[in-house]
């Protein structure tokens, strides 16, 4: 007997349904983004919190805070941050398409799987349709896996 | 490095299923918040699970704390952060009921793995 289990991503395109999430999804990522390329850049340059906040001329309890995405980090601590990290600041507004991360990565196939999941939503739910889908993504996922 | 798979256990429908507690949290931007935090940690593959942000290791799993949830995970083999459980922090003391049911369905993740 083989055990099938759903992975973020699946539960991520469940929740990604409702348009509540996705405004909410758009608020919190830029933190997220922000807390993954820190954590990276320090990690790669080998410092720590307290030797990264000793650079940017702040506290290592901010720097803890900003990486664990609990801080609204001001634009001007960013800056210094990242000169820390000997690297620049580079903002991009970008007019938002949703599942813009999906295109700009190349991804087609997750672009064409969604535009189907919307095609989905305005149709009637078929729970037994979903099921089946549900369950060859998870296949996928486990084949790769191995 | 490549990414970290998440997998959530039990599986959706069951008892104590992760993945059903995340879909039911509300308001909504409090489960945005858990699975953009979720896919930061599957991210940070280069570091230790217990570097990651807002993870300790506690007894014998994991444990993330994330806004007002907590959730339980283990790692496995094939760069997998498996999910096995998922809280309301009630207090800032981790509640003895909510780490036993988790390392209870860590074993039945075990079990299944073998059956």
């Amino acid at each position: 007997m083989s055990i099938t289990l759903n992975t973020l991503e699946d539960l991520e395109r469940r929740l990604r349904r409702n348009p509540e999430y996705r405004k909410q999804q758009r608020l919190i990522k830029p933190y997220y983004d922000l807390v993954v390329q820190i954590i990276k850049r320090r990690s790669e340059l080998k410092l720590s919190q307290k030797e990264l906040a000793e650079r940017a001329e702040t506290y290592q309890s901010r720097v803890s805070k900003i990486e664990s995405a609990e801080h609204d980090i001001r634009l001007s601590t960013l800056t210094r941050i990242a000169e820390a990290l000997e690297a620049e600041v580079v903002i991009k507004l970008v007019p938002f398409v949703e599942d813009y991360q999906y295109r700009e990565a190349g991804n087609y196939m997750k672009v064409f799987e969604d535009c189907l999941e919307r095609i989905d939503d305005n149709n009637s739910y078929d729970s037994s349709e979903q099921g089946k889908t549900e369950s060859y993504r998870l296949q996928t996922v486990q084949a790769n896996q191995k | 490095m490549t990414r970290w798979t998440v997998i959530f256990f039990p599986p959706a429908g069951e008892n104590h299923s992760p993945e059903d507690f995340i879909d039911r949290i509300q308001p909504v931007a409090e489960a945005a918040r858990i699975m953009q935090h979720l896919n930061a940690i599957s991210k940070l593959s280069e570091l230790r699970p217990h570097e990651r942000p807002g993870v300790k290791r506690f007894k014998k799993i994991y444990q993330l704390t994330c806004g007002n949830h907590r959730l339980y995970f283990d790692i496995d083999e094939g760069r997998l952060i498996v999910v096995l459980y998922a809280c309301r922090k009630r207090s800032n003391e981790t509640k003895k009921k909510d780490l036993d049911q988790a390392l209870r369905n860590l074993a039945n993740y075990y079990r299944s793995k073998q059956s």
